[in-house]
């Protein structure tokens, strides 16, 4: 299954602006995401944001990442994301919720 | 001609079905979203199945070979669509849930060539009954399938309502579809143990449908398509606690 691009772009950063490895990076999203309940194929930005801002720095610092070098991870990678520069396609969204919320906007 | 439990409830399933299923492909038709109408088509075909199983069982109607091939093509196609719906719901990108769509339309299309070489009629002992069988197991496999999707999603909404990722309206009605199947698990079990192995009685299983039916249909109805009030109800309950 294919990672989605948004998931990517968010370990390639990490990877450049800490000292973690490829696959320590990676990991870290990964486990990001599980622990709020996505997918590291259907995230799309506006989630991947929340992660960054509400889990990032807890999980940087477990890996023993200085608070202060985490912070600045963590703020370059929001800047980055909400960046207009940078154009990451939306992922496909969370096919049930739509379904709901399709009928419901018609009925 | 008798009309007990479980003809009430097949009635009341099948018309509860045939409303709900045509009430979401009619808001399909307007929303042009594909997968609610594969839902609503689904809902739909049982529904009319119900009725066609009551004619060709002499409730409604005269006894007619008909009734029952329409039943068992309604039924051997919603189940099929069941695998679609899944599919493209919770595992749109998986080789394996392609796998069970496959295996599906298979069991579809071998059931309907071998009635077309042995006759339809689905009551004689062997290929007839082993199909009925075999589609049961396939439907069986479909809401087993579906439940657990369902919960798995329900456990990841949970973990997204704490960063404020969904609301709790869409996680009740998630767990709420959830429900539903498990219950029409527990229906298609309790015919196969009655039916194939003999280990309930015809009473005790009119008795678990009739009920099972009712937490089936009202949990999907209020899942798909909610009354209003119900929808400020869930996030009123989930506030609560409940």
């Amino acid at each position: 299954m294919a990672e989605s691009a948004v998931f990517e772009f968010v370990s390639q950063q990490l990877e450049r602006l800490s000292d973690m490895s490829q696959v320590q990076a990676r990991g870290t999203v990964r486990l990001m995401l599980k622990e709020a309940g996505l997918n590291t194929a259907s995230v799309s930005i506006d989630q991947m944001k929340v992660v960054v801002d509400k889990l990032m720095f807890d999980f940087l610092t477990k890996r023993k990442i200085d608070s202060k070098k985490a912070e600045n991870v963590c703020t370059t990678i929001m800047r980055l994301l909400i960046s207009a520069d940078i154009a990451i396609p939306e992922a496909q969204s969370n096919e049930l919720e739509e379904i709901f919320k399709r009928l419901d906007k018609h009925s | 001609m008798e009309f007990n439990l479980i003809t009430i409830s097949a009635f009341l399933s099948g018309l509860i079905q045939f409303l709900i299923g045509a009430r979401i492909l009619m808001l399909a038709q307007k929303s042009r979203g594909a997968t609610e109408a594969l839902v609503g088509l689904m809902l739909f075909l049982i529904g009319t199945g119900r009725f066609t199983e009551l004619a060709s069982a002499g409730f409604i109607g005269p006894n007619i070979l008909a009734a029952d091939v329409a039943t068992k093509l309604q039924y051997g196609i919603s189940h099929l669509l069941l695998f679609v719906i899944f599919r493209r719901i919770f595992r749109p990108h998986a080789i394996w849930a392609l796998g069970f769509l496959i295996f599906a339309t298979l069991i579809l299309l071998g059931g309907i060539a071998v009635q077309l070489l042995t006759g339809w009629d689905f009551s004689v002992p062997g290929w007839g009954t082993r199909y009925n069988e075999v589609r049961l197991y396939t439907a069986l496999t479909a809401f087993v399938w579906g439940a657990v999707e369902c919960y798995l999603h329900t456990s990841k909404l949970k973990r997204q309502l704490k960063f404020g990722l969904t609301s709790p309206e869409m996680l009740i009605r998630t767990l709420l579809w959830g429900v539903s199947m498990t219950a029409t698990i527990i229906i298609v079990i309790s015919i196969c143990m009655q039916i194939y192995f003999g280990l309930i009685s015809s009473t005790n299983v009119h008795v678990i449908w009739f009920v099972m039916i009712l937490i089936s249909n009202i949990s999907f109805w209020f899942s798909f398509i909610p009354p209003k009030f119900l929808r400020r109800a869930f996030v009123k309950w989930f506030d609560r606690g409940i």
